[in-house]
């Protein structure tokens, strides 16, 4: 007899034939369609409700200063019209994020709302963030930048469905991929996307450091409200680098900048540009971002941190990778060998 | 910090429908032969009807510390059975797989505990800060604690949404089998082959009465919605 995932005993056969379970890119998928779950009930918090000074409408508006005319204006304008409807819009944000995530997490709806979340997450990387501060200087990696929203984008876009396993393991121009992330964009793009995210975050990070106190001040502010042990950590990381703001973005900058030109390394090189992306990730989520402040309540996502980590995971090259660049060496032909092993990973 | 009324009496509504399809699935389950798990069935059922006491507190069923017993009990017996089949699969072999049943026992273990853990720190079982509308209140449990379950629990939607393509019935097995019966021999020498039997209808695939009320992604819709009320309810309590 077969098993169905809720646990009941089903006739042999009631397994559709064409299922198969996640692979690599698959799984990526599920972890991204479980965090706009956790954004969509985050965003059901009370305190979204509210009128008051951390509302919606006052966390919109917040993200105004700082930013050009047009675009202040226009959070601006979105923050009084939410002012106005707080409950229905903040549960419209909820339930379109919802929709998302159980969109992602459907395999037959997948492409539609990963499609979807595009647009969406860039509407919320402009009028919920501000453009992540970007425009302004603020918006350096330590503290969030350039916006993890936008990160939901380009996550939507890097681990976009191919149509089949066997078409999952190559390129769009026939060649191997070397990681998930250039089934669909190829090799060469979604290495100038990884390039160009972490070389900005680098640019941001120094441009950050024009106000020296940013990452120790906003290390100390956000212990508010934090557990014990993640304010103590605060505490310690504010008095660390209180004055040395322009060292730290200096690290900061290298760090991304040396994750951003791993990615053109051989397979070994790479993946030790991956593991060096997840370990910088992690440690900006928990000792900067505080995981996404979610612990002190009032946060509307888990923060920039784990959606990096997903990312540099579709990066991570495939097994089949190295073989394949020995077969190029030795002249055989190098679709051939690792196809099969890369067609897993969708 | 007021949460609105009618999100809570929304989400209760949404219980009760949900509890109810599950009660409808456990007592029918018998009269037409389905084996279900009759356990996570009642499970279902159990924390729905909790749940809508901590969405609408007028609408509680049982006294306070009565539903934390009943879902410790719920959790300890999910999670022994588990266990069970955990330590069964490792008897099997070593490379065997943990399948379905126990990843579900583990996470209604979970989910049980999950209820115990929000009814505790719910203000109307003898807890402060609560929120009116509401029967849970803000930095009322373990910040970390709450964090994970709502990730477990949101995890736990995501998987079996994913899965749920799979139990889409092959139009094969709609059908029931062929009976075959013998061919008319061609001659002496002909061994006679197998051939299917004239259906009593005049031929054609017998349909089965399927009942789609009782498809197995119902279920998962249910576990769906249960996920995301318990992790909807966890964040409150941050």
């Amino acid at each position: 007899m077969d098993q169905d995932p809720i646990g009941t005993r089903r006739p042999p056969g009631w397994q559709s034939p064409g299922w198969r379970p996640p692979g690599w890119c698959r799984s990526l998928q599920l972890v991204l369609a479980t965090a706009w779950l956790l954004d969509g009930v985050l965003q059901l918090q009370p305190v979204m409700f509210s009128r008051g000074p951390h509302g919606l409408s006052a966390m919109l508006a917040g993200t105004a200063a700082g930013n050009p005319e047009p675009v202040a204006s226009s959070i601006t304008w979105l923050a009084g019209v939410v002012g106005h409807h707080s409950a229905p819009a903040d549960l419209a944000f909820a339930t379109v994020q919802i929709l998302l995530g159980l969109g992602i997490a459907w395999r037959r709806s997948v492409k539609a709302a990963l499609a979807a979340s595009v647009p969406w997450a860039l509407a919320v990387w402009w009028f919920g963030e501000g453009l992540g501060g970007v425009l302004h200087g603020t918006g350096t990696p330590v503290l969030g930048g350039p916006g993890a929203v936008l990160l939901y984008a380009v996550l939507a876009v890097v681990l976009w469905p191919t149509g089949s396993a066997v078409s999952g393991g190559r390129e769009a121009d026939g060649g191997v991929a070397p990681f998930v992330a250039a089934v669909t964009l190829g090799a060469r793009a979604s290495r100038a996307l990884w390039a160009a995210l972490w070389s900005s975050m680098a640019l941001l990070s120094l441009l950050g450091a024009s106000t020296p106190p940013a990452v120790g001040a906003g290390a100390a502010g956000m212990g508010a409200g934090e557990p014990g042990w993640l304010a103590a950590l605060d505490r310690h990381v504010a008095a660390l680098v209180a004055a040395r703001g322009l060292a730290v973005a200096a690290v900061v900058a290298v760090v991304c900048l040396a994750v951003a030109a791993g990615v053109y390394l051989p397979p070994a090189g790479a993946r030790a540009a991956v593991v060096l992306a997840i370990a910088t990730s992690l440690g900006i989520w928990v000792v900067t971002e505080n995981l996404g402040t979610v612990l002190a309540g009032g946060a509307t996502d888990p923060s920039s941190g784990p959606l990096l980590v997903v990312l540099a995971l579709a990066y991570w090259p495939a097994p089949g990778a190295r073989r394949a660049s020995r077969a190029r060496g030795a002249g055989s032909d190098p679709a051939r060998a690792p196809a099969a092993e890369l067609a897993g990973a969708r | 910090m007021v949460h609105p009324a009618w999100l809570g009496q929304g989400w209760a509504v949404v219980m009760m429908a949900v509890g109810g399809y599950s009660l409808a699935r456990l007592v029918s389950a018998v009269p037409l032969g389905r084996r279900t798990h009759v356990d996570l069935d009642v499970g279902h059922v159990l924390m729905t009807l909790a749940m809508v006491g901590m969405f609408v507190p007028g609408w509680r069923t049982l006294p306070a510390g009565a539903w934390e017993a009943t879902f410790l009990v719920v959790g300890l017996w999910c999670t022994g059975r588990a266990g069970l089949l955990l330590a069964r699969g490792r008897l099997a072999g070593p490379s065997a797989a943990p399948g379905p049943h126990f990843r579900h026992h583990a996470v209604h273990g979970v989910m049980a505990f999950a209820m115990v853990y929000m009814d505790a720190v719910s203000p109307s079982a003898g807890h402060a800060g609560g929120a009116p509308g509401m029967a849970m209140g803000p930095g009322a449990g373990v910040p970390s604690l709450t964090l994970l379950l709502v990730v477990v629990l949101l995890a736990s939607a995501v998987w079996q949404l994913n899965g749920v393509d799979r139990l889409v019935a092959a139009p094969a097995a709609c059908v029931p089998p062929p009976v075959l019966v013998p061919a008319a021999p061609a001659g002496p020498s002909d061994p006679g082959t197998l051939v299917p039997a004239a259906s009593p209808g005049g031929g054609g695939p017998v349909p089965t009465g399927g009942r789609p009320w009782m498809a197995p992604r119902l279920e998962v819709a249910c576990h769906v919605v249960m996920c995301l009320a318990m992790a909807f309810t966890l964040v409150l309590v941050v």
